[in-house]
C-alpha cells in the first residue's frame, strides 16, 4: 500500500485533471448575461443610416426608357450614370450577393472597407469542442 | 442577419457584424465565449462571482475594441483568454484569502455523477484541486489550466501568456509537480486508493 505522505503521481494528477477537464463549464447565471449584453448594447457604435435614394419620377414597370425612379437609384447606387453606364458583369454578379445577403453586404461595404471577412466558423473557435 | 445563420458564423466574423450594428452578434459571441471562459477564470480565483466581475471586465474591453479588431490577426478566444489571465492576475493577491473560503462551499458537480456518492467524491476532488491550484505561482496555475482543463495547446498557451514554448511547457511541468506535492497526503480523500489504478 502506498505511503499516504508521499506525493501523488503524475498518472493521479493527470486523472484528476482529466476529470476537471470533462466537465462541463458553468452555465452563466442570466443576470451575468443581461449585465454583459447591456455593456454590449452600450458600447456597440451606432449604425450609420443608408442615404436615402432620390426619385426623379417615373414608376417602376412604367415602361419609360428614362433614368426616372428604379434606374436613378440604381446609378446613385453606383457612383451616378456614368458609371452605370460601364458597369460590368462582375458589378451585376455584385448585386446579386446583395440581395442574396443583404445583411452581409452591409458588413463589408459599409465603412471602412474590409479586405475580407470570414463567415464560416472552421473550428477556429478555441472554445468550440473539436471531435477527438 | 438570421439568427441561425449567425449560429454558423466564425467569432472574427461575429465581432465585426457586432461593430456595424447587428442586434444579436454580441449575444452570439457571449453564449459561446463566456462558459468557458467563466470556468477558466473560476478556476484562476477560486470564486465565481469574482470571475463574472473579471469576464465581464474582459467583455467590455472586448465590445470597445469591436471597431478597430483586424479579421484574421488574431482569434478573439485567444485574445479573451490573454486578457482575463492578466485581469486575474490584478486581483489575485487581495483574493487568495476570499478564495480558501469560498473552496469550502460545495462546488458545482456535473450531471453526469451516476449516483449520490460518486457526486460527492467528484465534488470533493474538484475542490482539493481548486485548493492546490490557488496555491500555486500565478504563471503555473494559468498554464496548468489553460493546458489540462482548457484543453489548449502549448503554442496557443504561448500566445496567450505572451511566452514561448518552451517556457509554456517548463511551467506545465512544474505546475504539475507542485500539485502532486500539495495534494500529498490527500490520496484516500480523493479515492485514489490504489496506485496501480492511476
Amino acid at each position: 500500500m502506498m505511503n499516504t505522505t508521499e506525493p501523488m503521481t503524475d498518472a493521479e494528477i493527470e486523472r484528476l485533471l482529466a476529470e476537471a477537464e470533462r466537465m462541463e463549464p458553468p452555465v452563466p447565471d442570466p443576470a451575468f448575461l443581461a449585465r454583459v449584453l447591456a455593456d454590449a448594447a452600450a458600447f456597440q457604435p451606432p449604425v450609420a443610416r443608408a442615404r436615402p435614394l432620390a426619385r426623379e419620377g417615373g414608376t417602376i414597370g412604367s415602361g419609360r426608357a428614362s433614368f426616372g425612379g428604379w434606374a436613378q437609384a440604381l446609378a446613385e447606387l453606383f457612383g451616378g450614370r456614368g458609371a452605370l453606364a460601364g458597369m460590368a458583369l462582375a458589378t451585376v454578379a455584385g448585386l446579386y450577393l446583395g440581395l442574396a445577403q443583404p445583411a452581409v453586404l452591409t458588413a463589408l461595404y459599409s465603412e471602412p472597407p474590409l479586405d475580407s471577412l470570414d463567415l464560416l466558423a472552421g473550428g477556429d473557435s478555441l472554445f468550440t469542442e473539436v471531435a477527438q | 442577419m438570421p439568427k441561425d445563420t449567425l449560429a454558423e458564423v466564425s467569432d472574427d466574423a461575429l465581432l465585426v457584424l457586432y461593430a456595424r450594428g447587428d442586434p444579436d452578434a454580441a449575444r452570439i459571441l457571449t453564449l459561446r465565449l463566456a462558459p468557458r471562459a467563466l470556468a477558466y477564470a473560476g478556476r484562476l480565483l477560486g470564486d465565481r462571482a469574482e470571475a463574472e466581475d473579471v469576464v465581464q471586465e474582459a467583455l467590455i474591453r472586448l465590445w470597445r475594441l469591436a471597431p478597430d479588431w483586424r479579421p484574421g490577426e488574431a482569434q478573439v478566444a485567444t485574445w479573451l483568454y490573454r486578457v482575463v489571465s492578466n485581469l486575474v492576475i490584478d486581483r489575485q493577491r487581495s483574493l487568495r484569502r476570499r478564495a480558501a473560503q469560498a473552496l469550502d462551499e460545495a462546488p458545482e458537480v456535473a450531471d453526469d455523477a451516476p449516483d449520490v456518492l460518486a457526486r460527492i467524491m467528484q465534488a470533493r476532488r474538484m475542490a482539493a484541486l481548486d485548493q492546490a491550484l490557488q496555491d500555486l505561482p500565478d504563471r503555473q496555475r494559468q498554464a496548468v489550466v489553460l493546458r489540462h482543463i482548457e484543453g489548449l495547446s502549448n503554442p496557443e498557451i504561448a500566445r496567450i501568456l505572451d511566452l514561448g514554448v518552451e517556457a509554456v511547457e517548463s511551467l506545465t511541468a512544474r505546475g504539475k509537480r507542485a500539485l502532486a506535492a500539495a495534494l500529498r497526503g490527500r490520496r484516500d480523500a480523493l479515492g485514489y486508493h490504489d496506485a496501480a489504478e492511476g
